[in-house]
């Protein structure tokens, strides 16, 4: 599963006549899949590691996107963070292309049962202005055989 | 484990395949220099490398390690935190796969997304 998030709205162009509302401009969203471990590393090349994807789409043409993912294990009295990953998008991003970031995944020390989660949140230049989008949580904590 | 078996997932085996090879085979091809840079790393708790004309810069926290990738400081082009734990050994067995990830970022080829 994962989820979607609708964010940067803040692009409506505002208007002088107050009782007229402008509908949103800009439809960009972030969806951010559950942790999971990645069958891939650990199929060819024997590592076990929890693993959490991220995409962003926007309707509008970006500049220099920056798709940010963290990992967080849940702890008895605080959550760690256990890895981040920002990838950056250097120039022009077209409107309605989807950038992904596959990249974030952190290593299991041991085959410990532990609960994860993911936060994937972006930054742009929209329309000559910096957008930083909502963080968007996965939907799912996810208990994983993955000690960190 | 819960299975992922939403049809809309975001997983691509393709990329998969070709990130983490590209980190395997340079944390193979590059094993001796990892090593002696994770020393110089966990002596000076920073360090600044080059990897095909692109600077990389890594700096170790109590409890993990960064890189930024990017010649110039005020456009970072990628950049990551890795966990490690407080312990130096713990660090020590990281610590090349992190420096393999961070040249797979110089390496790898983004426009195929």
């Amino acid at each position: 599963m994962s989820i979607s998030f609708l964010f940067a709205n803040t692009l409506s162009i505002p208007t002088n006549a107050s009782a007229v509302v402008t509908p949103p401009l800009t439809k960009c969203n972030i969806r951010v899949d559950n942790p999971h471990i990645s069958e891939n590393l650990l199929r060819m090349q024997g590592i076990l590691a929890v693993k959490v994807n991220a995409r962003s789409k926007c309707n509008k043409p970006m500049r220099d996107l920056v798709l940010t993912v963290e990992i967080y294990k849940i702890g008895y009295f605080v959550d760690h963070r256990v890895m981040k990953k920002a990838v950056t998008f250097d120039g022009l991003v077209y409107a309605n292309r989807i950038v992904k970031n596959q990249e974030t995944y952190a290593k299991c020390d041991n085959s410990k049962r532990s609960r994860y989660y993911g936060i994937a949140y972006a930054t742009a230049f929209l329309e000559g202005q910096v957008v930083e989008t909502f963080h968007v949580i996965t939907e799912r904590t996810v208990s994983l055989k993955c000690g960190n | 484990m819960i299975p992922n078996a939403d049809e809309n997932s975001l997983r691509d085996n393709a990329w998969d395949n070709r990130y983490f090879g590209l980190i395997l085979e340079l944390e193979e091809r590059h094993s001796s220099r990892y090593e002696s840079q994770a020393l110089k790393l966990l002596e000076q708790k920073y360090l600044e490398t080059s990897f095909e004309g692109v600077r990389i810069k890594y700096k170790l926290s109590p409890t993990g390690c960064s890189f930024f990738v990017g010649n110039d400081d005020s456009r970072i082009k990628h950049s990551s935190w890795r966990r490690m734990g407080w312990r130096k050994a713990s660090k020590m067995s990281a610590l090349p796969n992190f420096f393999a990830a961070s040249e797979a970022d110089v390496q790898i080829d983004r426009t195929e997304y």
